[in-house]
């Protein structure tokens, strides 16, 4: 008589590489399969933006610093479009799939919070990186831009994403509806990524102003971005290399602390 | 049992419909009304900052009173479009606009009872944005009569114009490439921001056939006299002439069951 033993744990090693990636890819897709509304809709959109505010402004404000302010304003409308997009990446994923209870899904598998986080914010980072590519060529075709430092435009970009995508997929855990994150992003990530640089120089504001916004991390991800292309700063750079990698960090703590508790996630 | 007379027009049906509407709007407030008014401050602060040193000079103050009247009124016809189109689709895709059907209502009935609703939701939204703006940068109208009767008509136009959005798309991504892609840019080029004639000389011309552009100009019209340069009754005479176009289209659509009934 045989004895029968019972099946042994599959091995997965120390990271769950299949996990991840299949993670990261239906993420990826996610985004894709809507191209129009998460790839065309925010270009459309920046376009739009840039024609009206340099028409409405263009007239009296004609130079931003040294350069023109049509050039001025097309980086820091790219940096807005990447940001926010990988906002609305984490963050409707998270959200949809904790309201229709498909986020079980992700929780069963054997995958760290760490493995979920990386794919999540991967994933965000991608359509940040797709939404910059495609909107900085739509507006190159208008405005040539020139690159003053490829190192500044790919490390603030990649900043910028990463730390709206960990942002996103904070406020979607933290949302219990979509009222929620309807909110947060209507009335804090929004506001903060138009106001923060993107349509003027920091140097324009009134004195309480210009001495917020060197607490506000928005503005050196927006600065440095822009630094890249025109070459020219209004904060200190490596203050603002500083401010990025401090406040990724800091997220990613916060993000995964939630994760693995379970906060909002798991009952 | 013989049916309950209803009357020619049946008052009760198109009442409650409209209320239906009404308390949708309201019960999402803060989306619907703090939102937009939220985002309304938003773009004027851009706008006052981006100033800078011009702050307070004669031409940075023409620019911004030039913008305050289209952003008030961008936040009226917004809303409503958004108000009927989003009503009717979301009825469409949950079946439960049979509930509507069902009812002994008319076309007229149902074409006026969404309409008005969504009219009344976005001037309700646009006197919030107003009461804010008049905080912000007080403007005082040159002419009165045409602010209530721009603002009317023009809510009306976009909520007849959402509820032709909301009966033509099959899912939200319709309804989104709609605003995205047709709405926003009719509305964003006509004006809201920055006078037409700094637009390059084609499309300057091409957004005098767009009713939207008449419907801001008219607005503005209103607040600063005739210094746009248009003129305001030609520009009534178009937002009213789409109105009455887009009624039509409406309620033959939906007296003829378009997308609606199988």
């Amino acid at each position: 008589m045989s004895t029968h033993l019972p099946p042994l744990p599959r091995d997965i090693g120390t990271v769950n590489w299949i996990g991840l990636w299949t993670l990261y890819q239906r993420e990826v897709y996610r985004f894709l399969k809507v191209y129009t509304q998460t790839i065309a809709a925010p270009v459309v959109t920046t376009l739009l933006f840039y024609a009206v505010f340099a028409l409405a402004l263009g007239g009296v404000v004609r130079m931003a610093g040294s350069v023109p302010f049509l050039v001025f304003l097309g980086p820091g409308l790219i940096v807005m479009a990447m940001a926010q997009n990988a906002f609305a990446n984490t963050s409707s994923s998270v959200v949809i799939a904790k309201v229709q209870g498909n986020i079980v899904d992700v929780l069963m598998p054997p995958l760290y919070p760490l493995e979920m986080a990386v794919a999540y914010v991967g994933g965000g980072v991608t359509r940040g990186m797709f939404v910059g590519v495609v909107t900085g060529i739509a507006i190159w075709a208008f405005v040539p831009l020139g690159i003053h430092s490829p190192a500044y435009i790919l490390f603030h970009g990649l900043m910028a994403s990463m730390m709206l995508a960990q942002l996103g997929m904070i406020g979607g855990i933290w949302s219990e509806k979509f009222d929620h994150i309807a909110a947060f992003t209507n009335f804090v990530v929004t506001p903060l990524t138009f106001l923060s640089g993107t349509f003027y120089s920091v140097d324009r504001l009134p004195p309480a102003f210009w001495w917020l916004a060197h607490f506000n991390p928005f503005f050196y991800m927006i600065d440095g971005f822009r630094y890249g292309f025109i070459g020219q700063s209004d904060g200190t750079l490596a203050i603002g290399v500083a401010v990025m990698l401090g406040i990724n960090a800091a997220l990613g703590v916060l993000l995964l602390r939630m994760l693995s508790s379970g906060y909002k996630l798991k009952a | 049992m013989t049916p309950r007379p209803v009357g020619r027009i049946l008052w009760l049906g198109a009442w409650t419909l409209f209320l239906r509407e009404l308390r949708r709007y309201s019960k999402e407030a803060l989306e619907t009304v703090l939102a937009p008014a939220f985002q309304a401050l938003v773009y004027f602060v851009i706008l006052v900052f981006a100033l800078g040193p011009e702050r307070g000079t004669d031409e940075g103050d023409a620019l911004l009173s030039h913008a305050m009247p289209g952003l008030i009124l961008m936040a009226v016809l917004f809303r409503s479009a958004e108000t009927t189109a989003f009503s009717l689709l979301l009825d469409r895709m949950e079946g439960i606009i049979s509930d509507v059907l069902m009812a002994p209502l008319g076309a007229a009935e149902m074409t006026a009872a969404y309409a008005l609703a969504g009219a009344v939701s976005g001037l309700a939204t646009g006197a919030v944005v107003l009461a804010g703006a008049m905080l912000v940068w007080p403007l005082p109208p040159v002419h009165f009569w045409a602010l209530p009767v721009f603002a009317a008509l023009s809510a009306l136009m976009m909520s007849l114009a959402g509820m032709l959005i909301g009966l033509f798309c099959e899912k939200w991504d319709h309804l989104a490439a709609a605003f995205v892609f047709v709405l926003t840019p009719l509305t964003f080029l006509s004006g809201v921001f920055a006078p037409v004639d700094t637009l390059p000389a084609a499309v300057a011309f091409a957004v005098r056939f767009n009713p939207i552009f008449h419907a801001i100009e008219g607005f503005r019209y209103g607040f600063l006299g005739s210094g746009t340069g248009g003129d305001p009754l030609a520009s009534l005479a178009v937002v009213a002439g789409t109105v009455v176009v887009l009624l039509a289209c409406n309620g033959v659509l939906i007296h003829r069951g378009y997308k609606l009934k199988p």
